[in-house]
């Protein structure tokens, strides 16, 4: 989508334009409700604090900055919201149903379901390195975009991204996942011995 | 311990993924069969690829546009209510301060008439001091005056009639008048700064603090920057006024 359509979607939303507010909505819940979801790693919590970040945005859409994008803009009203959901689930005794994952060493049959596995492991690392990771992965934003998110120097950005993919890695690799065929060395080239 | 060839190769192999060039190509894979360190290094990263890919393909969906919509309409009355009950009471301030105004512009213009009043009935300081009853010769012959023992006539001084008294009652009516003013300028005043709005920024705009530390950031309130200057102001202004 184009900055002049975003301004036009923009501008129609704050008239207040319920088709127009349900295109926003369309727009951007895809990648608003997967941030939620990876960084909450629940999905009820991940749907209210998506719809809360659709509130937010839409109630705010004047203190959008027409200059930049209007995604990264999004996506860090989202990222808020995310850190102020989990330090209000720091805050609460925790449930039983966020301890449905314990981390185990045992390699299992099952192991294959990387996306699944994944996960687990974003639960594990640190809430900065998972956001830095998220958005850089999954949102496919620059170390610069995510430093203005972040409110970070983009060298932080790039030392937070490596940390995140050595413990995402060494997570994965503990839990025994094979990775998918086509990553095999050995289908090409086979170890001399 | 990885040799140097090995750091260089985990170097370019983050390199490649910062730049989102693949790693799973004929270089990569040539060098990752040289040594075990490379073989590994690869593969976790080849392995941290694949959960990424498959992750992507398998985004949650969700159809939030009705719930949205929902919850923005019914935060929408409730944000009517508290803007129709702060304009109410907004309004009730804007009321109480025009009656101190007009308070104010009163005490103004009776202070105002009592010192007019003050410098028109004040005679003249030497004149009250040292009345002269005869005017002095100016005739050419003061020596003579004083040649012949001084026998020009002596001017009597005329007893005053208490002017100084009534310009002092005047005067302490005056300050009780101005201090009066005083008073009503700082309610006024403390009226007015109920506009001034404490400032909050907007969440959506703002930088998120740093996140090690939990700490909210906030400006100093500009409100009680306002009540402390009027606080000094009047405050001086009494002194002014009793000495």
């Amino acid at each position: 989508m184009t900055v002049a359509a975003d301004l036009e979607l923009v501008e129609r939303c704050r008239n207040g334009d319920d088709v127009s507010l349900l295109r926003f909505v369309e727009r951007f819940q895809g990648i608003v409700f997967g941030l939620c979801f990876r960084m909450l790693g629940h999905r009820q919590d991940a749907e209210d604090t998506a719809q809360e970040v659709f509130v937010r945005a839409l109630k705010s859409l004047h203190t959008w900055d027409r200059e930049r994008p209007l995604k990264p803009w999004v996506l860090a009203i989202a990222a808020n919201r995310c850190r102020t959901a989990l330090s209000k689930r720091a805050k609460r005794p925790t449930p039983t149903e966020f301890l449905v994952h314990p981390v185990t060493e045992e390699v299992g049959p099952d192991r294959d379901d990387l996306a699944e596995e994944l996960q687990l492991a974003l639960d594990e690392l640190r809430e900065e390195y998972r956001l830095c990771f998220e958005l850089f992965h999954f949102q496919e934003l620059g170390c610069d975009e995510i430093g203005r998110i972040l409110d970070r120097p983009s060298g932080t950005v790039k030392t937070w991204l490596h940390r995140a993919r050595r413990e995402l890695a060494r997570f994965l690799e503990r839990r025994g996942v094979a990775p998918r065929a086509r990553f095999e060395l050995e289908a090409i080239h086979p170890p001399s011995s | 311990m990885p040799d140097s060839n090995s750091k260089q190769f985990i170097r370019r192999l983050r390199d490649a993924i910062d730049e989102r060039e693949p790693i799973d190509t004929p270089e990569f894979r040539a060098e990752a069969v040289s040594n075990e360190v490379n073989r590994a290094a690869w593969r976790r990263y080849a392995l941290l690829e694949s959960a990424v890919e498959e992750t992507r393909d398998r985004q949650p969906t969700v159809d939030l546009g009705e719930a949205v919509l929902t919850a923005l309409r019914s935060s929408a009355p409730n944000e009517a209510t508290v803007d129709r009950a702060v304009s109410a009471r907004t309004a009730d301030t804007i009321a109480e301060s025009r009656r101190r105004f007009g308070r104010m512009a009163l005490a103004l213009s009776t202070i105002a008439a009592l010192v007019l009043f003050a410098l028109l009935t004040r005679p003249p300081r030497d004149t009250a001091s040292q009345p002269i009853a005869v005017a002095p010769d100016r005739s050419g012959n003061d020596g003579d005056a004083i040649a012949n023992g001084g026998s020009q006539p002596i001017p009597e001084p005329v007893p005053e009639q208490q002017p100084e008294a009534e310009i002092d009652e005047l005067l302490a009516d005056a300050t009780a008048a101005y201090r009066g003013l005083a008073r009503e300028t700082r309610f006024a005043f403390a009226d007015l700064a109920l506009f001034v709005p404490d400032f909050k920024p907007n969440d959506a705009e703002v930088p998120m603090p740093p996140m090690e530390t939990d700490e909210g950031w906030a400006p100093p309130s500009l409100r009680n920057g306002f009540d402390r200057t009027l606080d000094l102001l009047i405050e001086n202004s009494d002194e002014a006024t009793r000495t």
